[in-house]
């Protein structure tokens, strides 16, 4: 399957906005959300919008403007979201810290999305795929009734991450649960997954 | 040991992702399920609903299902 043209071209057009507002010294926007689903599973899903977290929202939309991004003049449009005409995707600033600062900063996954194998230097920060698993798995408990769309894709990220750190998931699992769930739920979920 | 802030290309992340997948026996397109769009927000399915409907203006289907 692998990643979709539009998608590989969107991450390029972030991570050059974002690579410029590291140079200006500002804090670098991270990547969650269904976008980061998609990544991390190699385009197994389509997502329609790249949700961000970010301290400097104006700045990286300042930024994003200059590459083509734009703000419709349309009745209902909120201040949160920009969107690429021709690409046709949108993107929203979704919070201002990472999962309300619970996540290690430390793991955030640096994506570099440079075209050629000798090229670098366009960098994507993405949320650490634990922090994600443990996202999906608490909008999976929150939901009335219970979400299986999200504990499908709790699932299949893990399934399909290297190099989980199971000791920090357990513990992201449990937090972002309320100690409804933790690794060990995980695991029974995987068994109701299988394929 | 917890490797932090390791930078990884693209097709890396691709590659290795495609040999869970062959090593998981994972196939097709439909083992991960798309967000069901019964929760998204109303700020969500604003901007989901004007990409959707300038994609139909440029006679062009958009990326994502119509769920908003």
């Amino acid at each position: 399957m692998g990643f979709r043209p539009e998608f590989v071209e969107a991450l390029t057009l972030l991570a050059t906005a974002i690579e410029q507002l590291a140079a200006d010294g500002h804090s670098p926007p991270v990547l969650v959300g269904g976008a980061a689903v998609e990544l991390y599973t190699g385009g197994q899903i389509t997502s329609g919008d790249f949700d961000f977290v970010s301290s400097r929202q104006p700045e990286f939309f300042a930024e994003l403007e200059k590459l083509g991004f734009e703000r419709p003049n349309r009745a209902g449009w909120l201040t949160r979201s920009l969107w690429h005409p021709r690409l046709r995707f949108g993107v929203q600033v979704v919070s201002g810290s990472l999962m309300d600062g619970n996540a290690d900063s430390e793991r955030i996954r640096l994506v570099d999305v440079s075209a050629g194998p000798e090229e670098h230097g366009l960098t994507l920060r993405v949320i650490p795929v634990e922090d994600l698993i443990a996202d999906r798995m608490a909008q999976a408990l929150a939901g009335k009734p219970f979400r299986s769309d999200m504990q499908n894709q709790a699932v299949r990220l893990y399934e399909l991450a290297e190099g989980i750190d199971s000791d920090y998931l357990d513990r992201r699992i449990r937090t972002e649960t309320g100690g409804e769930a933790s690794l060990e739920t995980l695991a029974e979920w995987l068994k109701s997954c299988a394929r | 040991m917890v490797e932090v802030m390791r930078t990884l290309k693209l097709r890396e992340l691709e590659a290795a992702i495609e040999r869970r997948k062959a090593l998981l026996g994972l196939s097709g397109d439909d083992y991960v399920l798309p967000n069901s769009g019964e929760y998204r927000s109303p700020e969500k399915r604003e901007l989901l609903r004007a990409i959707a409907e300038e994609s139909a203006r440029q006679g062009k289907r958009p990326a994502f299902p119509g769920k908003y």
